[in-house]
C-alpha cells in the first residue's frame, strides 16, 4: 500500500503509515532549513516524527531563498 | 555625543546600520562574500517553495555560518494580510527569528505596497511578539497608525524596488522621521553609497539594500563602500551638520588685511 499525497503541488508516493519526518528523509542532501505545511497548518519540528501522511494530504516544505 | 553605532531593534542589538537583501546575486558565493562584506548583522530572506530536485540551493545554511547573523525573512509573495501572516508564522518555524518583513505589494508592475494589507498584518504580529518591519508607502500617516500597533520599525520606500532612483520621497520621509518614535528605516530604490549616507546624515536609523549591491559589476566592493557610506553618515548625523543660509558667510577675515 501506499500513500499518495501532493508535495509542492506534485503528486509523492509514501509508503503506507510515512510520517513527515519519513517524508524529509528522502531529500538528499538534507537541507538545512525548513518548514512543513500539512493542509494549511505548519507542523512543528518537534511533530515530524508522530505526523502521519495519509492520502489526499495537501504538504508543502518550504525553505529560503534570497530576496530583499 | 554618542557615535555607538548599534542599532535596537525590537531589543535586538544590531551593530551595523546596513540591512542587506540577499536576491539577484548572480551565485551564493557572491551573496555570502558580500554580506560579510558589508558587515551587516542582518539579512532579508524570501520563502520559497524546497525543490528536492535542486537541495542545493537552501540558502540557510551559509547564511546561518556567518557569526551573529541574523535573518529576517520577508513576506513577498503575499498578495494580503492573511497569506502574509501565515508566511510570517512559516518563517518562524523555520529559522526562529522574531523579525519579520512585512512586504505585501500585489501589483507585480510596480510593487508598492498596499498599506491596507499592511497595517492588518503588522496589527496581528505585533501582537504577537514578531519583530514587526513594514515595507510602506513613504506616507506619515500610516507611519503613525504602524508605530501604533506596535511595530519595531517602519520602513518607507525611496523608490520602487529594483529602480535606483534614490529617495523619490526624500520629503515625505523627513516628516516621518520628524514624527516617529520608532526607527525610520529607507527600504529599497537607492542606488548609490552617496543616497545611504544622505539617508542615514537626515536621521534614517538606517537603510535597507539589495539590488544596489547585488546589480552592480562588483557586489563585494559595493557592500563595502555602502558599509563605509552608513557609517560616515551616521557620524554626521552625530557630529550636528551645520545650519544652512540664504546668504554668504566668510569663513576667511575680509578686514584688517591690506591696512585700509
Amino acid at each position: 500500500m501506499a500513500v499518495h499525497i501532493s508535495l509542492n503541488d506534485k503528486n509523492h508516493d509514501l509508503p503506507d503509515g510515512a510520517t513527515v519526518a519519513r517524508l524529509l528523509a528522502g531529500f538528499s542532501p538534507q537541507p538545512k532549513g525548513i518548514a512543513v505545511v500539512v493542509n494549511g497548518g505548519i507542523v512543528p519540528k518537534a511533530a515530524y516524527e508522530t505526523t502521519k501522511l495519509t492520502d489526499g494530504d495537501q504538504v508543502e516544505v518550504l525553505t529560503f531563498a534570497g530576496g530583499g | 555625543m554618542a557615535m555607538d553605532d548599534t542599532l535596537i531593534l525590537g531589543g535586538e542589538t544590531l551593530s551595523s546600520r546596513l540591512i542587506l537583501g540577499s536576491g539577484k546575486f548572480a551565485d551564493t558565493a557572491t551573496m555570502i562574500a558580500a554580506v560579510k562584506a558589508s558587515g551587516t548583522g542582518l539579512v532579508t530572506v524570501a520563502l520559497r517553495r524546497f525543490n528536492p530536485d535542486q537541495p542545493t540551493d537552501d540558502l540557510m545554511g551559509p547564511l546561518m555560518a556567518i557569526p551573529g547573523l541574523k535573518l529576517m525573512p520577508n513576506t513577498s509573495g503575499a498578495r494580503d494580510a492573511k497569506e502574509a501572516v501565515k508566511a510570517a508564522y512559516i518563517a518562524r518555524e523555520l529559522c526562529g527569528s522574531r523579525f519579520i518583513k512585512v512586504e505585501i505589494h500585489p501589483n507585480p508592475h510596480h510593487l508598492l505596497p498596499d498599506p491596507i494589507e499592511t497595517y492588518e498584518a503588522c496589527r496581528i504580529l505585533a501582537a504577537d511578539d514578531f519583530i514587526v518591519m513594514p515595507y510602506m508607502p513613504a506616507d506619515p500617516v500610516l507611519a503613525k497608525r504602524l508605530e501604533e500597533v506596535g511595530v519595531a520599525s517602519v520602513m518607507p520606500l525611496g523608490a520602487a524596488i529594483g529602480t535606483g532612483h534614490g529617495m523619490a520621497t526624500r520629503e515625505m520621509i523627513e516628516i516621518i522621521i520628524r514624527d516617529s518614535h520608532v526607527p525610520v528605516i529607507v527600504d529599497a530604490g537607492l542606488r548609490a553609497p552617496s543616497e545611504a549616507a544622505a539617508a542615514i546624515e537626515m536621521g534614517c536609523a538606517a537603510v535597507l539594500v539589495n539590488s544596489a549591491v547585488a546589480a552592480s559589476d562588483h557586489p563585494v566592493g559595493m557592500a563595502e563602500a555602502f558599509k563605509e557610506a552608513v557609517a560616515a553618515g551616521w557620524k554626521a548625523w552625530c557630529s550636528g551638520l551645520m545650519p544652512t543660509s540664504e546668504t554668504a558667510v566668510a569663513t576667511s577675515p575680509l578686514t584688517s588685511f591690506l591696512g585700509s
